[in-house]
């Protein structure tokens, strides 16, 4: 492991020589460096004592009783970044609870750089310690906040760790790992929406074929529950029929476009990609340059599935054109402006696959921006303060694909709070969301050794597992749970070669993977994910 | 009929010469008042709307197999006074039969908060408007459909009260009813009522529909279709027109121009039969709603041509226009009124507010109005309305005059213009291809100083 912790603390021992009062502030990238520096100092000085102090969870009365207690010796002051924070929502509101616990924080920084005399009485070496993710102006921060206190510093330290790549498993990679909709039709659990479903089919069979705008209206709703309830191949035959029934190029259009997406759900690429093209075809007629831009789009998608990767972005950047001219001619239309966000996600998603990482996060910045100004025109509009969330996050993805773990941790947490807001308007539409997000930025910390990781971990999984137990016969809910099981072996196994808990994580994973093909033996991804644990259990067990 | 249209009737004194050209009020086709200028507004048309829903203009049948056509919107776009909630009011009694359609009209600023709207708000009074009238004609839909609206829509309700309770509001109550039109229409009744009440209940609700917008489009469709195919059945009228007027009553342009764009958004998925009237400051938002829609101006009736010429059909029908609200014997001459016509510029409601201007000034004892008394109304008007005119406004009318004298075309649109037109200082015909400054303008000192 290559870093600078030799080098940058030799400094350090040779000030701690002789006891007096110490400020310290220690920069690190990993949470190693922490444990590895707190071990060498107990050490090197076995003979003082040492209090470890929590600063987001603690008082200043905390702090301060902690110190004048211990008389001397050494106070590590862990998550120091803490008091440089401030909760807001999104629009920059402060509820109660955060107006608490900001007092908190000030509370902090002010008495200690009130006391600062009383504390340099002390023979006592405080030691802050201020994670990476607190950006290069953490020192002026810290300066501007508690300014006789930093006037009597002594050291900042550094520490940088060379990050190790994260040995990311390919299904990571290729599992499809964000928020799939699910429609409000029928209701929220599966019984209602095959009794929904039921009610249609009924309708259809009462209502004469010339009734072709309602048999429209019910078609469509019958392949969105079909979908929604696992019956991919009737959803199919649904659409089909609609295809054949419908004669506005429109209406055609966009059936073609829904049968493309079941075929690619069923793992019918090939299928698909035939469906997507003939789609283009309806382009023609409907001589508009939105749908050619959707077109192109699903033409991408379907492209990555077939793993033609350069076919994929040339797609892509053909939907982004068509969408950014749209977007130009027409700049309040927010259908055009949502257009051109998928477009640049897309583009951001291709360019991160074929590992040309700067590029893919050029593309999520704009697509942030693209997000940050919808929401400024329209601020009750959940779905664009959903996509600042998303945006957030992937770039946070790209952070962590990059090595940059405290940049990654800096948007994963823009985004948590985001989600924390959208969860508490919308339950059922943000918990996939948020409790995805608490994974990410759980496994980020993981990877930084930072204990943090392991509440977040357990935040998320409960989150999986009420969402799962709500509605115990919906197939995208459990395998989003068994995903999570996948997910969180991995990490053991990745991050702390924690074999035995990982294996345990699988076996979830790989029994539920195995209930869901039982019923949806058709079902692409399912089979694929279950494949794919039941290898990675057989590497574990070799 | 209201006590207003009680009053609303033929002026033969005048002290009920101010109830005659009370201009608020709408007149129906049915009415005496009420004077057909289709075929005198130049470029317009009425059969043009007809044939855009493919109605035959002269027997008023629809002509197209009901359940297969597409569902046009379109937008009648014209300025204040220009007679646009008359010409709707006709066209909805001539297509209302049971060979076209079964038309719901529905008046925004009667119906719905005008300082606060948005376009959730509007569907959601189109669905209660729909249901009211079903209800008046006592049709029964079938129990399936509306079983499941109404399940949609307390499922949404729930969470509406959800998104209330988190910040200490009072929630919306709504029983448990075993599900009917008249059950639904409570429903529908309350959230309305909630639209129009307090801010914060009426932004949730909005946010859970425009959240869930791709499914409430779904059970929207549904249920027009089904209403339809229940409509065909009893012979009552093939297909649904909804005729939504009134926008330009809300309260602000920037209320406006956020529902009209908020329309073009979404309208791509409610699928059925509309026509809304557009204020004419929102006709630069042309190019987006012709992507989805039918956009057709409703110009202000020309009486004077570009090169001076008066047009005598359209003068006679303002004096008709005129004789059926007052009678002749008010006026000291056919003068006087046909100076009010000229100095009204093809406006119906200019020409009324003028007679009220002249009646101010008349002599109650002697029981007529005067040229003289015109004159004064005019000028008074004139000093009023001319008042507020910048530099960069009278330069612009500058412009103007000399391209009509000079009979070039039009100078190019920009945003000075359309607020010209917005403010009805300058007046519109054909298809905005001909404008000219407004009469009583024209006659304003400010205006003689400057332009001349």
């Amino acid at each position: 492991m290559l870093d600078n912790y030799t080098e940058e603390n030799q400094p350090l021992f040779k000030l701690l020589r002789t006891p007096a009062f110490r400020f310290v502030v220690v920069r690190f990238n990993h949470y190693s460096l922490v444990k590895q520096l707190q071990s060498d100092l107990r050490a090197q000085f076995a003979d003082r004592k040492v209090s470890i102090i929590n600063t987001e969870k603690a008082t200043y009365q905390e702090i301060l009783k902690t110190y004048l207690d211990q008389e001397e010796g050494f106070l590590f002051l862990e998550n120091f970044e803490d008091i440089l924070k401030r909760d807001a929502d999104s629009q920059g509101k402060v509820s109660p609870e955060m107006a608490k616990n900001n007092q908190r924080r000030s509370s902090i920084a002010a008495g200690l750089n009130m006391r600062r005399d009383k504390l340099a009485k002390y023979p006592i070496a405080i030691v802050a310690f201020v994670f990476a993710s607190a950006g290069e102006l953490y020192a002026r921060s810290l300066m501007e906040k508690m300014p006789d206190l930093w006037s009597f510093r002594s050291l900042l330290l550094d520490l940088k760790q060379e990050q190790e790549a994260s040995t990311a498993k390919k299904i990571q990679q290729e599992l499809q790992w964000e928020p799939t909709p699910v429609s409000t039709l029928g209701g929220n659990t599966r019984e209602e929406k095959l009794s929904e479903l039921n009610r249609l089919l009924n309708e259809v069979k009462a209502t004469p074929n010339t009734e072709t705008n309602y048999l429209r209206t019910l078609y469509e709703q019958i392949a969105e529950l079909q979908k929604e309830t696992g019956q991919y191949d009737e959803a199919i035959k649904t659409i089909n029929s609609l295809i054949e029934k419908t004669e506005d190029p429109k209406f055609k259009f966009g059936f073609l476009i829904s049968m493309g997406d079941l075929l690619r759900t069923r793992g019918f690429f090939d299928n698909a990609l035939k469906i997507f093209i003939e789609a283009k075809h309806y382009c023609k007629k409907i001589e508009e340059d939105y749908p050619l831009g959707i077109v192109h789009q699903r033409l991408g998608d379907n492209y990555v599935d077939l793993e033609i990767s350069d076919k994929a972005l040339s797609n892509y950047q053909q939907a982004l054109s068509i969408m950014q001219k749209l977007h130009q001619t027409f700049p309040y239309d927010k259908i055009y402006a949502d257009g051109l966000s998928i477009s640049l996600f897309k583009l951001g998603n291709i360019y991160q696959k074929i590992n040309q990482l700067d590029t893919a996060l050029d593309y999520y910045f704009k697509g942030l921006e693209l997000s940050g100004s919808l929401y400024n025109s329209d601020k009750g509009n959940i779905s664009y303060k959903n996509g600042i969330a998303i945006s957030n996050s992937k770039i946070g993805d790209i952070f962590f694909l990059l090595k940059e773990f405290d940049r990654a941790i800096v948007y994963y947490e823009i985004a948590l709070s985001i989600f924390k807001e959208l969860y508490k308007i919308d339950r059922s539409k943000f918990q996939k969301a948020l409790a995805i997000n608490y994974l990410k930025l759980g496994d980020t910390y993981f990877t930084l050794g930072n204990r943090t990781a392991l509440s977040h971990f357990k935040t998320g999984e409960k989150l999986f597992q009420e969402l799962s137990e709500q509605d115990k016969s919906n197939l995208d809910k459990k395998n989003d749970l068994a995903f999570l099981y996948y997910k969180l072996g991995n990490s053991f196994y990745d991050k702390q070669n924690d074999l035995q808990t990982a294996k345990t994580y699988f076996k979830q994973a790989q029994k539920l993977w195995e209930e869901l093909v039982a019923t949806s033996p058709n079902h692409a991804e399912f089979k694929k994910n279950l494949e794919q644990v039941k290898k990675d259990l057989a590497s574990l067990s070799e | 009929m209201t006590n207003s249209m009680n009053q609303f009737k033929k002026a033969t004194t005048l002290s009920e010469f101010y109830n005659a050209v009370d201009f608020n009020i709408v007149v129906t086709p049915d009415h005496e008042f009420f004077t057909e200028f289709s075929d005198v507004r130049g470029d317009f048309e009425d059969q043009m709307i007809y044939k855009s829903f493919k109605v035959n203009p002269k027997t008023f049948v629809y002509s197209q197999e009901p359940g297969l056509s597409t569902k046009p919107n379109l937008f009648l776009a014209g300025m204040r006074g220009s007679g646009k909630t008359s010409e709707l009011a006709k066209i909805s009694k001539k297509l209302h039969n049971k060979n076209c359609f079964f038309c719901v009209t529905c008046n925004l600023d009667e119906g719905l908060s005008t300082d606060n709207m948005e376009y959730m708000d509007i569907v959601i009074f189109q669905m209660e408007r729909l249901f009211e009238e079903l209800e008046k004609i006592g049709l029964n839909i079938d129990n399936g459909t509306i079983t499941s609206l109404q399940s949609w829509f307390s499922e949404r309700v729930k969470e509406i009260n959800h998104a209330i309770k988190q910040e200490n509001g009072f929630e919306m109550e709504i029983g448990a009813e075993t599900p009917s039109l008249f059950s639904f229409l409570k429903i529908a009744a309350k959230l309305k009522s909630n639209l129009t009440g307090s801010r914060e209940n009426a932004d949730k609700i909005r946010m859970v529909f425009r959240n869930n917008f791709t499914d409430f489009a779904r059970k929207f469709n549904e249920v027009i279709e089904k209403v339809s195919i229940t409509l065909r059945e009893i012979d009552f009228a093939r297909e649904i027109l909804f005729i939504i007027d009134g926008l330009e009553k809300t309260a602000t342009s920037e209320v406006r121009k956020k529902v009209i764009e908020e329309i073009t958004d979404r309208i791509r998925y409610i699928q059925v039969n509309t026509i809304f009237t557009l204020p004419i400051e929102l006709m630069s938002e042309r190019p987006r709603l012709i992507q989805f829609s039918k956009v057709v101006s409703f110009p202000f009736v020309k009486i004077v041509e570009r090169d001076g010429t008066k047009v005598a059909e359209a003068i006679d029908r303002f004096r008709q226009f005129v004789y059926r609200r007052i009678d002749q014997s008010l006026f000291e001459s056919t003068d006087v009124v046909d100076k009010a016509i000229m100095m009204a510029g093809g406006s119906p409601r200019e020409l009324l507010r003028i007679l009220q201007y002249a009646n101010l000034y008349a002599d109650e004892d002697a029981g007529v109005i005067t040229m003289s008394n015109l004159d004064k109304g005019i000028k008074k008007l004139a000093a009023e309305d001319s008042q507020f005119l910048t530099q960069d406004d009278l330069n612009k009318l500058k412009e103007l005059k000399e391209a009509n004298i000079e009979n070039r075309p039009m100078p190019p649109y920009n945003e000075v213009w359309q607020d010209l037109l917005e403010k009805q200082i300058v007046l519109e015909y054909n298809d905005g291809t001909y404008k000219r400054v407004r009469p009583v303008i024209e006659i304003s000192q400010l205006y003689q100083y400057y332009v001349g």
